[in-house]
């Protein structure tokens, strides 16, 4: 284990992370540490595995090669302070759930699932509600909503989750200008609280504007670090600019060597 | 047939519909909790794996049951329920799990799997079935009834474990409600919350497995999936809310269990026989679906219809304003990029 | 074993029913409707049993009509469903072929007496009695009933596919596409759908309602198996049916058992086999590859970890870390034999009492891994900017696979001019003589 891995101010440590998805590689030797309390953006060209970063760290794909630790510690002793935030197409919008119950899916890691929900928890997801403004919405099927508010839904359900660390992909994906200024207020309150937030963002002009901390990405690891020492127009362009042929040849043999490797 | 003839035949079908669902008789009751509770539970599983995509899987799992029983009945050379059903278990687990494991390996598709899993394992069904029928000796009668279902005589001690069995699912699914919601709902976020989403799978296709094997003696291996996904479309097109539409679903398909057995032993073919139990319940579940289909408010054919066409009005109305009010020049520009047969 | 003449029509028969289904049926399992056959397959069973109640004969052409409009009301309830009820495609496909089914098996109650049609031949199929009931089409020649049936249907499909094997590898593959080149894909598309439920209809009477999900289905997923072109696809599919055909006959006829049933099992382990042994995609094959792969990477690491032996004891690398060394393996494993066997017999290594060494052959080729390995840690290095600890591991990996003479220049990195002669931890790159054929280690 690295020393900075022991390091609690360190939100997120990851090490040497390689992924592939059907010997494509997708990310190749990661390396990289977000301090806590920043927002940060994670940018890079489609297909440069920004989605695959977080859902990789979280464990939600198997990995090539790589360690990940949050506030020095392992996933699983710090799940219950990680949230999440899907993409909004990952879900089937027409599934017969309210706005209110997605919202307390959130509670569902801490409360124990079998369990009643609490006064507590009710009182958390309304909070919640509030904060993203569909508090009138509660009782709506999630299908009724439109786009950004369904966005909303589940950045109010990561809220609920009252973790430290959060991870977001895509959330300001095809959002109106107002649910994008309501997200925006969102994680600035959240950075005032001390969270951390880990965003899968498009919008390069915006960068500067919502996040002070930003990880490059195209398959590898270009830079990361404060917005203003990495957002660079140099990086800018290593990070967009074509992508290492040899680096598709790596994966691949990488992914191949894995499949070889004794079960 | 004389017009009179006609009237004492249906005033006789009434009378026996009436006094079989007053359920006087005990047999009678005996089959109505059989089939009914088999129903309630096949509504409430048939929901999950319709919400879960994964309705045609419980057909593979339905029709793999079938060379299972004829297995065990091999192997043990008996006509003992209980063996007979586990080997149906087996198989349907089995075939679900080659369908898991074959997911995604091949170029070959999840539909396509899905289908030759449902006709091969047919097949060797029958094969299994017609060289039982071959064999000397054994009580081999009632076999083929798996195929169809024999509802009209099940025993005391079956109408019982099917309700067990059925009072022990909906326990299940009720204890278990909220991870089964966030699992069928967002897999990606219940794994992320550390949740075992594969466990959670396989408890609901176990479900499916035990549906099937339960329902296999009365209702048949064709058409036990019927009774799984026709309750689930049915309750979803009246209500937005999960516990809602497990409850009504379960009410669908218990009242149309009961209702269509009934109906099938008071209902009498021109060779005087009764109506096969098995499609006359899929038939009653049907009826309510389709009904419910067309006509519920807010997901029904008839108002999505409706809806479409006033949108389309609207938007009719809308552009002709629009026209009316821009120049000649913006004519031609609108109806190039907003040419109706570009847009089917 | 002699075969009768019945026995001979029956085989015919089943051929006949099983080709067009699976011509047909391979088209559905590359367009993902193998379901929508499946379906079809269960709701023909009310028209034909509708069509039997009505004219009370067995009229195929009657039953052919009947069979059609519940085929084509299916996909009608369908779509319908799903585009204005929001119901999931699978669960409305599911809800309506169930019920269509049942309709049938009910309605099969009312079909008159004395009119053989029980649901065991609906089931089963009634293949075994195809030589009983003859018609004479052509003067002079007579043919059973089915066969006259199904020889025109087969003879229709193949034709169809053939004539329109361009346009319909283009909707299967590109539907917008062809939509923008002017073809009609709907058309298309019903067309094909309606010569599927004429060749299920056709095959009905022969092989069985559930059956024919089997033939239609089963040889087109393995023919995907087994290749990726399509027009191999489809003459493999159809070629697939017919020894279905013929071998779960003749296995019938000997075992005294369903025809029918023993179609489907043979076309059922045809599947089996190819999941397992295809080429391509087989699973078994693919394991193979991997061990096959495991011993060449175990070979390789023995090679080069001699060679940086030798490199230690003959003081040409002064001692530096190096994880690599000392990687000779303890255990014996299959692994291990076989690659140090296959060394040996390529006489790359000797043995000498316990110790092992290096042939002058097996040194060229020790050094040209060792060359890769240090050309990818100076790539790694210069291009991707890695740091000095993370050069080891993805160049290990990466030896075994990539030549690194072949891929460097590609992003600017000069092997053979001004060479680099030295790792990034400044270990010497073995040269390698270019005049000579390079040794394939």
């Amino acid at each position: 284990m690295s020393p900075a891995a022991l390091d609690t101010n360190v939100a997120v440590e990851i090490h040497d992370l390689t992924v592939a998805y059907d010997r494509k590689p997708v990310l190749w030797d990661v390396d990289l540490s977000i301090p806590s309390g920043v927002l940060c953006a994670v940018i890079g060209p489609n297909g440069a595995g920004k989605s695959t970063l977080i859902k990789a760290a979280l464990g939600l794909l198997s990995v090539l090669s790589g360690r990940v630790w949050f506030f020095g510690e392992e996933l699983n002793a710090v799940r219950r302070r990680l949230g999440y935030v899907p993409q909004r197409e990952s879900v089937d919008w027409d599934f017969p759930v309210s706005v209110r119950d997605v919202v307390m899916m959130g509670r569902a890691g801490v409360t124990g699932v079998f369990g009643r929900s609490r006064p507590k928890d009710v009182e958390v997801v309304e909070q919640s509600l509030r904060q993203v403004g569909l508090s009138e919405f509660g009782d709506r099927q999630i299908g009724q909503l439109s786009g950004g508010q369904q966005q909303r839904v589940f950045l109010a359900r990561a809220l609920a989750q009252e973790a430290d660390l959060y991870f977001m992909d895509e959330p300001f994906a095809g959002v109106d200008a107002s649910t994008e200024r309501a997200i925006v207020d969102v994680l600035k309150a959240l950075r005032e609280r001390g969270k951390t937030v880990v965003a899968v963002h498009h919008d390069l002009q915006t960068v500067p504007e919502y996040f002070d901390h930003a990880v490059l990405l195209n398959t590898r690891l270009i830079a990361s670090g404060p917005v203003n020492e990495v957002f660079t127009r140099e990086n800018l362009q290593r990070t967009y600019g074509p992508r290492l042929t040899v680096l598709e040849e790596a994966g691949e043999a990488m992914a191949r060597a894995r499949e070889a490797r004794p079960s | 047939m004389s017009a009179d003839r006609q009237n004492d035949a249906d005033a006789c079908m009434w009378d026996e519909l009436i006094s079989l669902l007053s359920m006087k008789d005990a047999t009678t009751r005996t089959v109505m909790l059989g089939v009914g509770s088999l129903g309630v539970a096949c509504g409430i599983v048939g929901c999950l794996t319709v919400l879960r995509r994964r309705a045609l899987m419980a057909d593979a799992v339905a029709h793999a049951a079938l060379p299972g029983v004829c297995v065990s009945y091999l192997l043990l050379g008996e006509r003992e329920l209980g063996a007979l059903l586990l080997g149906a278990m087996i198989f349907g687990l089995i075939a679900s799990g080659l369908i898991a494991a074959m997911r995604g390996r091949t170029t070959v598709k999840d539909d396509a799997i899905i289908a030759v899993v449902i006709g091969v394992s047919f097949a060797v069904g029958i094969v299994l079935l017609k060289s039982i029928q071959n064999t000397p000796g054994g009580n081999k009668s009632g076999l083929d009834g798996f195929i169809f279902g024999k509802a009209a005589s099940m025993a005391r001690a079956e109408a019982l474990t099917v309700a067990a069995v059925s009072a022990a699912l909906l326990v299940l699914v009720f204890s278990q409600f909220k991870v089964i919601r966030l699992v069928t709902f967002d897999p990606a976020f219940a794994k992320a919350l550390g949740l075992r989403v594969r466990l959670i799978d396989l408890l609901i296709i176990s479900m499916v497995c035990v549906c099937t094997v339960v329902g296999l003696p009365a209702v048949g291996a064709l058409m036990i999936v019927a009774l799984m996904i026709i309750p689930a479309v049915t309750a979803r097109s009246w209500t937005d809310r999960l516990s809602t539409m497990l409850v009504l679903a379960g009410a669908v398909g218990g009242i149309g269990a009961v209702g269509g057995t009934a109906l099938s032993a008071s209902v009498r073919t021109p060779d005087g026989s009764s109506l096969p139990v098995g499609p006359t319940i899929v038939l009653t579940i049907a009826a309510v679906c389709i009904v419910s289909l067309i006509v519920s408010p807010r997901r029904g054919v008839l108002a999505g219809w409706l809806r479409q066409r006033r949108a389309r009005r609207e938007m009719m109305a809308e552009r002709v304003s629009e026209r009316a009010r821009a120049g000649p020049l913006a004519v031609t520009t609108a109806q190039e990029t907003n040419d109706p047969g570009a847009r089917p | 074993m002699s075969i009768t003449a019945a026995e001979w029509w029956m085989i015919v028969t089943a051929v006949l029913a099983c080709v067009p289904c699976a011509l047909l049926g391979a088209l559905l399992v590359l367009r993902r409707m193998a379901l929508l056959g499946d379906a079809i397959s269960h709701a023909v069973l009310p028209g034909i049993v509708g069509a039997f109640i009505l004219s009370a004969t067995r009229n195929p052409y009657a039953m052919l009509a009947g069979a059609m409009v519940t085929g084509l009301l299916t996909a009608w309830f369908t779509s319908l469903f799903s585009r204005y009820g929001r119901v999931s495609e699978d669960a409305s496909l599911g809800v309506v072929f169930t019920t269509m089914f049942a309709l049938g098996v009910v309605m099969l109650r009312f079909v008159p007496r004395g009119v053989d049609m029980d649901p065991s031949c609906v089931l089963y199929g009634l293949l075994e009695f195809t030589g009983l009931r003859m018609v004479e089409p052509v003067a002079g020649l007579r043919v059973p009933e089915a066969a006259a049936l199904l020889a025109p249907v087969a003879v229709v499909a193949v034709l169809f596919v053939t004539v329109f094997f361009r346009r319909i590898r283009l909707i299967s593959f590109d539907p917008a596409l062809a939509r923008s080149l002017g073809i009609s894909v709907g058309l298309l598309s019903a067309a094909l759908l309606t010569l599927t439920a004429a060749s299920v209809v056709a095959s009905f009477q022969a092989v069985g309602s559930i059956l024919v999900v089997a033939m239609l289905v089963t040889p087109g997923a393995t023919a995907q198996l087994l290749t990726t072109r399509l027009w191999t696809m489809l003459v493999l599919s159809c070629v697939l049916a017919i020894t279905a055909a013929v071998g779960g006959c003749l296995i019938a006829i000997h075992v005294d058992s369903s025809a029918a049933g023993w179609i489907g099992v043979f076309s059922g382990v045809q599947f089996a086999l190819a999941a397992i042994f295809s080429p391509g995609q087989g699973l078994l094959l693919k394991r193979l590859r991997a061990l096959a792969l495991r011993v060449r990477i175990e070979r390789e690491d023995l090679l080069a970890t001699m060679y940086r032996r030798e490199e230690l004891r003959t003081g040409q690398r002064v001692d530096l870390p190096d994880t690599s060394v000392d990687r000779m393996p303890k255990r014996r494993s299959l692994i291990t034999v076989l690659a140090r066997r296959s060394l040996r017999r390529g006489k790359l290594l000797l043995s000498r009492g316990k110790e092992v060494e290096l042939t002058s052959a097996g040194r060229a080729a020790a050094a040209e891994l060792v060359r890769r390995h240090r050309l990818w840690e100076r790539f790694l290095s210069d291009n991707l900017a890695l740091p000095l600890d993370h050069l080891h591991e993805p160049a290990h990996r990466l030896e075994h696979f990539a030549d690194p003479e072949r891929l460097a220049p590609v992003e600017g990195m000069d092997v053979n001019g001004a060479q680099p002669h030295v790792d990034p931890h400044g270990r010497p790159i073995p040269r390698v003589e270019r005049d000579q054929p390079r040794p394939n280690p």
